[in-house]
């Protein structure tokens, strides 16, 4: 059949509409490549013999990609008469179930990912309303396509047919709108028309450099050469780019029909050419496919529609080359030669291929066309931004949440697509950046989440819209070691043309080599940025001029972890090789090295183990139980399942070595006549002491309080660290000679100048920061408001009440959720938490806010207080506003801005702030030598510790605000190193070593069945909730032997690789 | 290994009827050989009347020819952006382990063949590695010393 009018287009979209909606049930496998990687392939056929079988009334089809990726194999279900289901992550396992309930009329609901009740086709401005029966109430478990958070938003334009038709239908392609623009060019519109109409839309083009598509087309038409040709660059090269395979093998016909649009409008061509990335070998299967049914319609070759144009289209094989999506490198393929950049100007427009003037059009940009064709280039520009019009296809991977493609309108920030639609980082790992643009693109901090997606405000930010492929990325990455890859990509790929880029980019990528081994210079950084503009300025291409983005973006943004490999052999995203060995052990503030004492663990020798954590610490138990763990974050066996129970493991060391009233086998011995005063006996001093106790100096402790361990003793309650534990700990500090005077208070008892006066040589304060701070609301004296840092002081030393029957605790850290889960066991009946900002923003652990939940405690996310309600000077309740999530803050996290009018009422009869602590600092009394911050902390070199006062060092809460017990711990062990070297007399800098292994632990090899069997990490066993809230015991209990040993066979030993 | 010159000669008349161009051509000597041999290049410079260096230029250039015979298990690691976020850079460390062989080597009794390639297109679901026309998806340092594991089995019992 071949199609020459309006009717005939009629008579075969209604064909199409039958096959799309027909009376019997449609089955629609999403097929595409990275559908069938993921077995749907298996699923289609399995479906059809099934259906087969069970004589179920169905047909079926392999379809395109409906872009949630992480979802696949995607399988969407018509039935008519009821909404359509599309159902996720099906696998042969799902199958029969699925035919079984389609045989009884059911849903799958738990495999159900959204259904639709209609569609709406940009082609025809049409709303496709399905006839829907009486579905009793069946479908309203399932979402609405628009209401997953990962579709709501998106804006499927150029993406419209993906999915939803069998790619090489051509009735089903016409049923949904197509080849009415490419019949209305050709016989309503005038060449010129046409290309008015691409010119008005504003549409630019998506393969990255973003000429205006109808200048383009302007240039081609007005050249006067007898042969000219079209050609769609689909040489997708953009590792994590894959927007252009899915239009092509979900929706050929979409691109094919604006070529030949474009031939009729420029004039003089013959040829149309698609060229296609090497690797996607399906995709030129499919398109070949398309063009051959195209032909046997007459809507291509000779004759197109009966209208006289004579076009042809053929798809070119790409021998593979990523400088080939330059357009003039892809010429010189097509002609045969090396794939090398050529000189511009000219232009393709003026001289492309064999020298004739050539119209090179990115495959999204293609697939725009025949909407500005149908509604027109005015209402195509109304969508986006004032220079960036329409929509962009942008692929999400990496750490991120959702894999997939989204299609949002130009201007969406960037934040809306990578946390609202992507939904964040896929693990409880933070987010680092997000490399936007390939790798000749450049990578942007969470603080610029706020960037819309407009190519002018990417390239000034650094990066640009490129190809629209998002690589994000978490904590675990670094980003000297990402630009180092980039650059290797960009050294591998560059065509070798022009001096410049082929020598230029292995220069620089000689510099972040050496500086990710840690033996770079500070010069090293401004070398990099000229050489980078240099190379910017100079080269003859595109992929020239942009190979340097990614290391001056990252110079720009993250500089600081450039100068942290320099100057520290420190590797923040703990990822270089050469100064890591393993990532737990190279990012923690105490040195611990877990893969020894793990790989230990393994073998059953927890003697051994006992012996590698004690060499770093003595407080094995303490921090096996308090740790915040930032091991666990960058552990490698994260990247890909449960990272390894790290904490959990030391914790079970620790309880096996203290029943056995093990102890550190480190002992002191006394060398040097200096003594030492350590103000304030925390995480920080206590350490501290120790240490350079060790060293052999004779240290004593001052401890204001009755008991010493700071907050280990009065802030973290007892069900989570033990008072045995801690005294037991304390006992090993004892032990090494450490004198702890309680009761002392510096600065009021006893001054630092009188400390000198009695042969103190160096001090070392670490006071903490134990005062409360307030909410700086209405009402807060009243009687029944008080800090949780207070009230947690007076319950651990035994002098606490209940604070009140129904209390509320305001505030997301760990002393909010510490102070409701302590006001419980107080015996409080009804404890609530407030806090501004969501559940994923809290800085309390994830487990203590799940403990407190299973405990009861109710939380009120997205609400702050506005003002205590008192009667006789007591609070009985808390006036609150709810908040919303307004604009990114320089911590990457959506700021909450309260929304007005939300006031509501929280009656209470205790109140207890826990919004943040600041230092007490009567121990400086007399000493006016230490300079104080506008925060009341101490201010200490971020390097040395030492304050303005010589002799004086500082660390821990005090120096830094609140922080953590590891953080300060870190600092406890950092001052004993400097305060030694003070005392000696040698430059004070800290000794800085890349990571090795402190001890070579064989490797444990797990079986088959090991292998098979021991996945995940164990859950910690606790003690259940309603008995545990009566008392203070510990609420988290030991894992057994055989846990233990399990879990840490799982380690994947990455010290055991590093060279 | 001798080259079967004649299956050569066959694609040179193929392609000279119809009149194709050279690209595709030497894209067929790789599809038939699995790499393009030097005796059929030289073969075709004479032929076709085109310098052996013209030809030897464009098939070192692209990513699609190959100059060595694979081995018999060409196993890929995808290098992208994506999947070294998600670490593939260890996985192709163990990967190398495992076989003894560098990237673009091959084991000495040429079971095995190594190649790091930089993008499938398959990130959504890195780390991806493959054997032969077998895909493997968020593949993991042990998942990776088990594929091999299987692979190498597969070639000491002979089968396939």
């Amino acid at each position: 059949m071949r199609i020459t009018s309006t009717k005939d287009l009629d008579d075969l979209k209604s064909q199409g509409r039958e096959a799309l909606y027909p009376e019997r049930i449609r089955i629609n496998v999403g097929s595409p490549t990275c559908g069938i990687a993921r077995g749907a392939s298996e699923v289609l056929l399995d479906l059809l013999s099934r259906v087969e079988t069970e004589e179920l009334d169905a047909t079926l089809a392999a379809t395109g990609c409906l872009g949630f990726c992480e979802m696949e194999p995607l399988v969407d279900v018509w039935v008519p008469g009821a909404p359509r289901v599309v159902y996720k992550n099906i696998t042969t396992e799902d199958t029969p179930e699925l035919v079984r309930a389609l045989k009884e009329g059911r849903v799958v609901e738990d495999k159900a990912l959204f259904r639709l009740e209609g569609e709406y086709l940009f082609l025809g401005d049409e709303e496709v309303k399905y006839k829907l029966g009486s579905t009793n109430g069946k479908y309203d478990g399932i979402p609405l396509m628009e209401e997953v958070p990962f579709y709501n938003g998106q804006y499927k334009l150029v993406t419209r047919n993906c999915g939803f038709i069998k790619p090489t239908s051509l009735p089903e392609y016409v049923a949904r709108g197509g080849l009415y623009p490419l019949l209305k060019a050709l016989t309503q519109m005038t060449p010129e028309e046409v290309i008015a109409e691409v010119a008005k839309s504003g549409l630019r083009g998506r393969g990255g450099a973003g000429f205006p598509t109808g200048r383009k087309w302007q240039f081609v038409r007005e050249a006067p050469d007898d042969v000219k040709y079209i050609i769609c660059n689909g040489e997708e090269g953009d590792p994590g780019a894959y927007m252009d395979r899915s239009v092509l093998e979900g929706d050929p016909y979409s691109v094919l029909e604006s070529m030949i649009v474009c031939a009729y409008a420029v004039g003089n061509t013959k040829e149309g050419l698609v060229y296609i990335k090497h690797e996607y070998e399906r995709v030129r299967e499919i398109v070949t496919a398309a063009t051959e049914t195209m032909r046997e319609y007459g809507v291509l070759g000779d004759d197109i529609l009966g209208t006289g144009l004579d076009f042809d289209i053929r798809v070119a094989r790409d021998p593979g080359a990523f400088v080939c999506g330059e357009e003039t490198a892809l010429i010189n393929a097509v002609e045969g030669k090396r794939g090398m950049a050529r000189l511009r100007p000219p232009y393709p427009a003026e001289k492309g291929l064999f020298d004739k003037p050539t119209v090179v059009n990115n495959v999204e940009t293609w697939a725009n066309i025949p909407v500005i064709l149908d509604r027109g280039g005015e209402w195509y520009s109304a969508l986006g931004t004032e220079g960036s019009k329409g929509t962009k296809v942008v692929s999400l991977a990496g750490k991120v949440r959702n894999n997939g493609l989204v299609e949002v309108p130009m201007g969406t920030a960037l934040w809306d697509v990578i946390f609202g639609m992507g939904g964040g980082i896929a693990t409880d790992r933070s987010f680092k950046g997000v490399q936007i643009g390939s790798p000749l693109g450049g990578c942007v901090p969470g603080q610029l989440l706020d960037l819309p997606l407009d190519y002018e405000k990417l390239t000034e930010a650094g990066a640009m819209v490129g190809s629209g492929g998002m690589i994000v990325m978490d904590e675990h990455t670094c980003m000297v070691d990402m630009a180092k890859y980039f650059m290797e990509f960009n050294r591998d790929e560059s065509c070798g043309r022009c001096t410049p880029c082929r020598d230029g980019v292995p220069a620089a990528l000689a510099i972040l080599d050496r500086i990710t081994k840690g033996q770079g210079t500070m010069e090293d950084l401004d070398t990099l940025e000229e050489l980078g503009t240099a190379i910017q300025q100079t080269s003859l291409c595109g992929l020239g001029q942009a190979a340097p983005n990614p290391v001056l973006a990252t110079l720009r943004y993250f500089r600081d972890e450039y100068e942290a490999h320099i100057n520290e052999k420190r590797c923040p995203g703990a990822v270089c090789k050469a100064l890591v060995s393993a990532p737990c052990h190279h990012v923690c503030p105490v040195g611990m090295d877990p893969p020894a004492y793990i790989g230990y663990i393994a073998q059953g020798r927890f003697d051994k183990a006992y012996e590698v954590i004690t060499n770093a610490s003595p407080f094995a138990g303490i921090c096996g139980r308090v740790c915040d763990y930032p091991c666990e974050f960058k552990c490698t066996s994260g990247d890909s399942a449960d990272p390894i129970a790290i904490r959990a493991l030391k914790r079970f060391v620790a309880d096996y070595a203290k029943n056995k009233n093990g102890r550190p086998r480190k002992a002191p011995a006394r060398k040097y006549g200096e003594k030492v005063a350590v103000v304030g006996s925390g995480p920080a001093g206590l350490t501290c002491a120790y240490q350079l106790a060790l060293q052999g100096y004779e240290v004593t402790a001052f401890e204001a309080l009755p008991v010493p361990g700071g907050m280990l003793a009065v802030g973290i309650p007892e069900y989570r660290l033990p008072r045995d534990i801690l005294e037991f700990e304390i006992e090993n500090v004892k032990r090494a000679g450490v004198k702890i005077e309680t009761n002392t208070a510096v600065g009021k008892d006893v001054t630092l100048d009188e400390l000198r006066a009695r042969g103190y040589k160096a001090f070392f304060v670490a006071t903490g920061a134990h005062t409360g701070l307030k909410l700086g609301v209405e009402g807060e004296e009243a009687k029944g408001v008080v800090d949780a840092v207070a009230f947690l002081r007076e319950v651990n030393l035994g002098r606490g009440d209940k604070p009140g029957e129904m209390v509320g605790v305001v505030g997301g850290g760990n002393a909010a959720v510490d102070a409701a889960r302590t006001a419980l066991r107080m015996g409080s009946s009804d404890v609530h938490i407030l806090y501004r900002r969501t559940r994923k923003e809290m800085p309390a652990q994830d487990e203590e806010i799940e403990a407190a939940l299973d405990e009861g405690i109710k939380l009120h996310l997205l609400v702050a207080p506005k003002r205590v309600i008192t009667e006789d000077g007591r609070v009985t309740a808390v006036e609150c506003l709810k908040m919303e999530l307004g604009d990114v803050d320089a911590s990457g996290r959506r700021r909450p801005v309260p929304i007005e009018g939300s006031e509501f009422t929280l009656e209470l009869d205790a109140l207890i702030p826990a919004i943040s602590q600041e230092p007490d600092l009567t121990c400086l009394e007399g000493a006016d030598a230490v300079e104080v911050s506008k925060w009341k902390t101490i201010v200490a070199d971020g390097e040395t510790l030492q304050t303005t006062a010589p002799d004086v060092f500082a660390g821990g809460d005090v120096v830094t605000g609140p922080w953590t017990v590891t953080g300060a711990m870190g600092h406890g062990k950092l001052a004993a190193e400097i305060i030694h070297k003070y005392l000696r007399g040698e430059p004070l800098r800290p000794t800085y070593e890349p990571t090795r292994p402190t001890v070579e632990v064989p490797t444990y090899q797990m079986t088959d069945e090991e292998l098979a069997t021991i996945v995940h990490r164990p859950g910690v066993p606790c003690h259940s909730a309603p008995d545990r809230v009566k008392n203070f015991d510990e609420v988290e209990r030991c894992l057994s032997d055989e846990q233990a040993v399990d879990e840490a066979k799982r380690c994947l030993r990455c010290d055991a690789t590093s060279a | 290994m001798a080259v079967d010159m004649e299956r050569a000669e066959t694609l040179v008349e193929d392609f000279r009827q119809r009149d194709g161009r050279v690209m595709e051509l030497l894209l067929d000597v790789q599809d038939e050989f699995d790499y393009v041999p030097e005796a059929v290049l030289e073969m075709i410079s004479e032929r076709l009347e085109v310098p052996l260096e013209r030809l030897l230029g464009v098939v070192t250039f692209y990513n699609a020819f190959s100059s060595a015979p694979k081995g018999r298990y060409h196993v890929r690691v995808c290098t992208g952006t994506a999947c070294i976020v998600r670490g593939s850079r260890s996985i192709l460390e163990a990967v190398i382990g495992e076989l003894g062989v560098e990237p673009g080597g091959a084991t000495e009794d040429g079971s095995f063949s190594l190649e790091s390639v930089h993008c499938f297109g398959n990130c959504a679901h890195g780390p991806t590695v493959s054997v032969g026309d077998e895909y493997f998806g968020h593949v993991t340092l042990a998942k990776a010393r088990e594929i091999i594991t299987t692979f190498k089995k597969a070639v000491e019992e002979g089968g396939e």
